[in-house]
């Protein structure tokens, strides 16, 4: 009985030391001030709940190709804003408004994408001034 | 057959497939799972307290227990199959998961403790039915169970921050 | 009336940009906020499904509410508290989300029923007849209100 308690606290304990990716809190995973435009073609949709993730291969200025993943809301909210999954092909050049992730990986939380046919689906908070954002500030 | 073999089937099977890609189902099955907290959790803190002397002292204990026990029960029905959905919706991305693991190991000790409380210390309730303050093996039980359900649901919360 | 002009200012505050800043914080306090509302929703089912009469029905309903009443309302303080910083993260964002809006105008009904109908309801040691059972009706409609529209906020 006291092994479990102890157990138990160690793990509580455990858990608030341990390095949270803390993906539900987007400020503490994205930075705010880092607002990026990504372009490049689709090499892997992840459909699915809770979040859906786009990978794109965008050239860097090097000329490098380097595989960036686009974490965006999960299929209800974005069929709601206009996308389905049959929307995206692989191959598909898409641009990409985003906040790049704070750990430095290749990773941004999207805002708005832009399809190949113009279409463009966007998910921020009107007038927050966010990548992609096109509402005047009030 | 590996566990991660057998994750990757059941995660690509038809329904949890459905499931994972779904636009209301999802956030539906999610949503009765953590509102179901109140029904399962919620209740048996109150069995607790009362195991601990500190609510509904008037009140017999077999009665307390008798009377919300089955709600807990119920909620404890409805938790394990919404969470089974939402287990084989991502059974691959979870198989990696810590917290998800650890939620596991607190659920499979939150079920012996009751077992343990009623086999033992609960057989002699009518002895101590009245008292406002029960033995001190039930008050051990009842932090038990509190502290476990309590762990469970912050384990539950952190699967959503390792990925 | 606009309330814009106060989740502009809501969002100018300190506690708003230490949340936004901070990395673990927000998953703490929503742990927090998870922990009260098992406990809020426990009491309120407790005592609403006695006034239905459906849970121990030959205990007093009077002294159950009242002795309640204190978990009740520490769980209350407890959601106030851990919500005020979660929205103060993300100010903006709930202004313009209908879930979220929907959550306070249910939070407030709840809130006013509690303290308007329900408390006054529950002085009665064996309650009988149809008032106590539409109160119990209305208050868990109105809390389980609360719940939904909270999970929705993240969904839209």
């Amino acid at each position: 009985m006291k092994l479990k308690i102890a157990a138990i606290a160690l793990f509580v304990t455990g858990l608030s030391v341990y390095p949270l990716s803390a993906h539900h809190s987007f400020a503490a995973e994205f930075d705010g001030s880092k607002a990026v435009r990504l372009v490049g073609k689709l090499t892997k949709v992840d459909w699915s709940n809770p979040h859906s993730y786009f990978y794109i291969d965008v050239k860097d200025d090097k000329g490098q190709i380097v595989n960036w993943g686009c974490e965006g809301a999960g299929p209800g909210a974005l069929s709601r804003r206009g996308l389905k999954k049959g929307d995206l092909k692989i191959g598909d050049t898409l641009v990409v408004d985003g906040y790049r992730a704070k750990d430095g990986s290749h990773l941004i939380d999207a805002r708005r994408v832009t399809l190949p046919d113009g279409r463009n689906i966007y998910g921020g908070t009107p007038g927050d001034g966010g990548p992609g954002d096109t509402t005047p500030q009030q | 057959m590996s566990l991660l073999k057998i994750c990757q089937w059941i995660n690509d099977t038809g329904p949890a497939t459905a499931l994972r890609e779904s636009e209301i189902a999802f956030p539906i099955v999610e949503s009765i799972h953590v509102l179901a907290i109140t029904l399962m959790a919620g209740t048996v803190s109150i069995v607790d307290l009362r195991l601990l002397g500190i609510v509904l002292k008037k009140e017999p204990v077999s009665q307390v227990a008798g009377q919300v026990l089955p709600l807990t029960w119920t909620g404890f029905a409805v938790m394990a199959i919404s969470g089974a959905m939402l287990s084989a919706a991502e059974a691959v991305k979870l198989y990696t998961n810590p917290a998800y693991r650890i939620k596991l190991v607190l659920l499979v000790l939150a079920g012996l403790n009751p077992m343990i409380f009623h086999s033992t210390v609960y057989k002699s309730v009518s002895a101590w039915n009245d008292w406002p303050r029960p033995p001190v093996r039930a008050r051990v039980a009842a932090i038990c169970s509190l502290t476990l359900w309590t762990a469970i649901i912050v384990s539950g919360r952190a699967i959503a921050y390792y990925h | 009336m606009s309330l814009l002009p106060l989740f502009h200012w809501f969002n100018n505050t300190a506690l708003s940009a230490a949340m936004r800043d901070s990395t673990s914080a927000f998953a703490v306090i929503e742990m927090l906020h998870l922990l009260g509302l098992a406990m809020l929703g426990g009491v309120v089912l407790i005592v609403d499904l006695r006034l239905l009469g459906v849970i121990l029905p030959s205990r007093p309903a009077d002294r159950i509410a009242r002795d309640l009443a204190p978990f009740l309302k520490g769980s209350l303080v407890v959601m106030v508290l851990s919500g005020i910083p979660l929205v103060s993260g993300e100010v903006m964002k709930c202004y313009y989300n209908g879930a979220f809006r929907l959550k306070m105008l249910f939070f407030a009904l709840a809130l006013g029923f509690y303290f308007g109908v329900h408390r006054r309801i529950t002085r009665s040691a064996f309650v009988s007849g149809w008032a106590p059972r539409l109160v119990a009706g209305v208050s868990l409609a109105l809390w389980l209100s609360v719940g939904v529209a909270g999970r929705a906020i993240g969904f839209l």
